[in-house]
């Protein structure tokens, strides 16, 4: 049993069969049961894990249907609308959920009924673990249970409780305005709800058309070539469908069904919308071969998913159009796909852009941008001075040797190399911006182009202005130039 | 194709009224048809270039020179480019700045960067490079220690090259044995000629130049050029005997 302390102490908040065999029951006091049970152990209950795990069952449970999510404390909802043929009908689909829950080790209750009101209560109250409510007899289904079956507050149950009202049947034969008056709004709106005379905000989603597709193994597969099959045999119908609606998707998501409860997703990003089983498939091995190492000889998998997001049209599907647009839309296709295969092997940050930002201070003007985005603004890009093509992340302190204040110096010592300037230009000052907030306290630059005896060219920069009575100026190298 | 011809034959008239240094000086382009030189760009804008810094200084104007010619070679094709590096060496050798690139003619815009973890994983990023067809060019700046780059490897990547056109520069730093490369250049950076100012206590800074030496390309001998970068971002040579830089010449004499 797991308990919580509660209202006078300690209290049970769940127990087991034999536990509850023995007489126990949730919410009795740790006292109470220890006296009627002493051999039970007790644990402490821990709602974060429990939540989690809560979580991870109902992302397993995507096996069933896309929408799935968790219902805490101890539920799992899954929306199969139009979904349950595929798995034999209604019937066989619950027998199976029932089946590999509890051969995971878990009890399991489950319920299907066109209202959320009606399957939360079936599940958890009705005569027997499996219970399918056909449409139009939730009434008669549910008068039988108790009211607590209506997920109502424990208050408000235990007044009903004590009015004798103890079957949601009962509550359906008094009027409403009475029970309106009594208890409040949200007792007749659950009653609504059951009926589905009033919505719920969960049944209220609307949807896309899924592209969304399922496989099941006969055996449990442990293989990374085997899985990646499975792959194949997944995106096929996938990407015809996209290619039959016009459309392409930027996400993928491979999901992989263990036979423990668990699951192992595997995404990939496009850097464009695509409907090519190929591509798709070959970015997959990508991942798979960067994946290798999760996958440990003892996970077995027997099922997986493959399901597209971000699905957008694609513009350009007329290709016996001009010969100029196909070759164009072929030029882009080509490109896109080598910068998938790059991030799909090198990681999603490995390739870059540059983007510019609105800023003078040379290495905050520009960043790398991932490669879809339109950050770019070339207007900036023009700076009216000439900068180096090569600038060093952080500037590195070189010891120089200067003629003059506010001259630029005459030998530059770089990694304990000498150079010997001959050509010059400069200065060009670079405040700090004061303006963008606290943690600006930089000084103001004094910018040099100087080039050695050999030609080599440095981009260098004295911190701080010249001052008689200040110590001596540290200078940086920031940047090189051809 | 019309109005191609009709925009450069406009652009020749402004240039000659215009009558700035750049566009009359004896400075010869090294990449134009027609001349005498041996370098016409479809030849030196293909196959599978490998550009040698001689020192660990001159590796800014190796890659500079790397990234004039990858610049005229995607010209070409119109398509991007793609530079790959080693993301550990960004301190030792810098960053590529997008807004210095303006200076090779090379929009940033159409520049993909590759900051490789490995040298593995940039000789793989290269070979994919070499077989996308719509890559304007690819610049592979290898590291200072490399160990997988060698004849093998630059087999292989040359045949990926000649299956898709891409032209790819390869920069290196050492040169070991010998590779499958179509060329190889070694490029040093050279004094440019200065300006003197009245305002200035010391010379301004010209137009960047280098001494590059090809060391092999079939059916040639070695030879060497000092090129310039000029205003038009186009790589000229620099006639000898004319344009010497005249008191850089006088400092050495003094030095000697």
């Amino acid at each position: 049993m797991l308990i919580a302390p509660g209202k006078g102490g300690n209290r049970l908040i769940a127990v087991n069969a034999q536990a509850e065999a023995a007489g126990l029951k949730p919410g009795m006091l740790l006292t109470d049961a220890t006296a009627i049970a002493p051999e039970v152990k007790a644990a402490s209950h821990n709602a974060r894990d429990e939540a989690a795990h809560l979580r991870r069952l109902a992302l397993w449970c995507r096996r069933y249907s896309p929408w799935a999510a968790p219902d805490a404390p101890n539920g799992v909802w899954l929306d199969i609308t139009r979904g349950a043929h595929l798995f034999g009908g209604e019937a066989t689909l619950l027998r199976d959920i029932r089946k590999r829950f509890q051969g995971a080790g878990f009890a399991c209750r489950a319920a299907i009924a066109s209202t959320h009101a009606t399957a939360w209560g079936m599940t958890r109250y009705a005569p027997s673990p499996l219970a399918i409510v056909a449409e139009g007899e939730e009434k008669k289904r549910l008068s039988p249970l108790p009211i607590r079956a209506l997920c109502v507050a424990e208050t408000k149950a235990a007044v009903l409780d004590r009015l004798g009202l103890r079957t949601i049947g009962q509550l359906f034969a008094v009027p409403r305005a009475q029970l309106r008056a009594r208890f409040g709004d949200d007792l007749c709106a659950r009653l609504d709800q059951v009926l589905s005379l009033k919505g719920e905000g969960l049944t209220a989603l609307a949807y896309e058309p899924v592209y969304f597709q399922k496989l099941d193994f006969n055996e449990p597969v442990t293989s990374l070539e085997a899985l990646l099959v499975a792959a194949g045999l997944l995106i096929e119908p996938i990407a015809a469908r996209l290619r039959g609606d016009g459309k392409g998707a930027r996400d993928f998501t491979f999901t992989l069904f263990d036979t423990q409860g668990d699951c192992v997703d595997v995404s990939l990003a496009l850097t464009q919308p695509s409907h090519r089983a190929e591509h798709i498939l070959s970015l997959l091995r990508e991942r798979f071969a960067a994946l290798q190492g999760r996958f440990r000889g003892d996970l077995a998998f027997d099922a997986a998913t493959l399901l597209a997001n971000r699905v957008e049209k694609l513009s350009a599907v007329q290709t016996h159009l001009a010969a100029e647009i196909t070759a164009k839309t072929a030029h882009e296709d080509a490109l896109a796909q080598f910068l998938d295969r790059l991030r799909a092997r090198l990681g999603e940050a490995a390739v870059t852009r540059f983007a510019f930002r609105e800023s003078h201070i040379p290495e905050r003007a520009l960043i790398a941008a991932p490669i879809f985005s339109n950050a770019m603004t070339s207007a900036s890009a023009q700076a009216a001075t000439p900068r180096p093509f090569l600038l060093l992340p952080r500037p590195e302190e070189i010891d120089i040797l200067a003629e003059l204040p506010d001259y630029p110096p005459r030998r530059v010592t770089w990694r304990r190399l000498h150079h010997r300037v001959v050509k010059a230009e400069g200065p060009e000052r670079i405040e700090p911006e004061w303006w963008s907030g606290k943690g600006q306290t930089g000084t103001a630059r004094d910018y040099y182009t100087v080039e050695d005896a050999e030609g080599r060219r440095f981009w260098l920069y004295r911190e701080g202005l010249y001052a008689p009575e200040a110590a001596k100026p540290r200078w940086y190298l920031h940047g090189l130039f051809p | 194709m019309f109005a191609s011809t009709r925009k450069s034959l406009a652009l020749k008239e402004l240039r000659q009224r215009l009558n700035l240094p750049a566009y009359r000086d004896s400075p010869q382009p090294l990449l134009r048809p027609g001349q005498e030189n041996p370098f016409q760009p479809a030849e030196f804008a293909h196959g599978l270039q490998e550009m040698l810094s001689a020192a660990a200084a001159d590796y800014p104007a190796a890659f500079a020179f790397t990234l004039a010619a990858a610049a005229h070679a995607a010209k070409q094709s119109q398509g991007p480019l793609f530079f790959g590096l080693l993301a550990s060496e960004s301190q030792e050798r810098g960053l590529v700045y997008a807004t210095g690139l303006s200076r090779f003619g090379i929009d940033p815009a159409s520049v993909y960067r590759l900051g490789a973890a490995s040298e593995k994983s940039l000789l793989w990023a290269a070979e994919e490079a070499a077989s996308c067809k719509d890559l304007g060019a690819a610049v592979i700046v290898l590291g200072r220690r490399e160990k997988l780059y060698g004849f093998t490897a630059s087999r292989r990547l040359k045949l990926r090259q000649e299956a898709s056109g891409v032209p790819v520069f390869i920069l290196r730093q050492a040169c070991g044995d010998a590779t499958a490369a179509t060329a190889r250049w070694r490029i040093l950076s050279a004094p440019s000629q200065g300006q003197m100012t009245p305002a200035s206590p010391v010379p301004l800074l010209g137009m960047p130049r280098f001494l590059v030496r090809l060391e092999r390309y079939a059916g040639l001998p070695p030879q060497e050029w000092e090129i310039e970068l000029d205003a038009t971002h186009s790589l000229r040579v620099v006639t000898p005997l004319s344009n010497r830089p005249l008191d850089a010449r006088q400092g050495d004499r003094r030095a000697a």
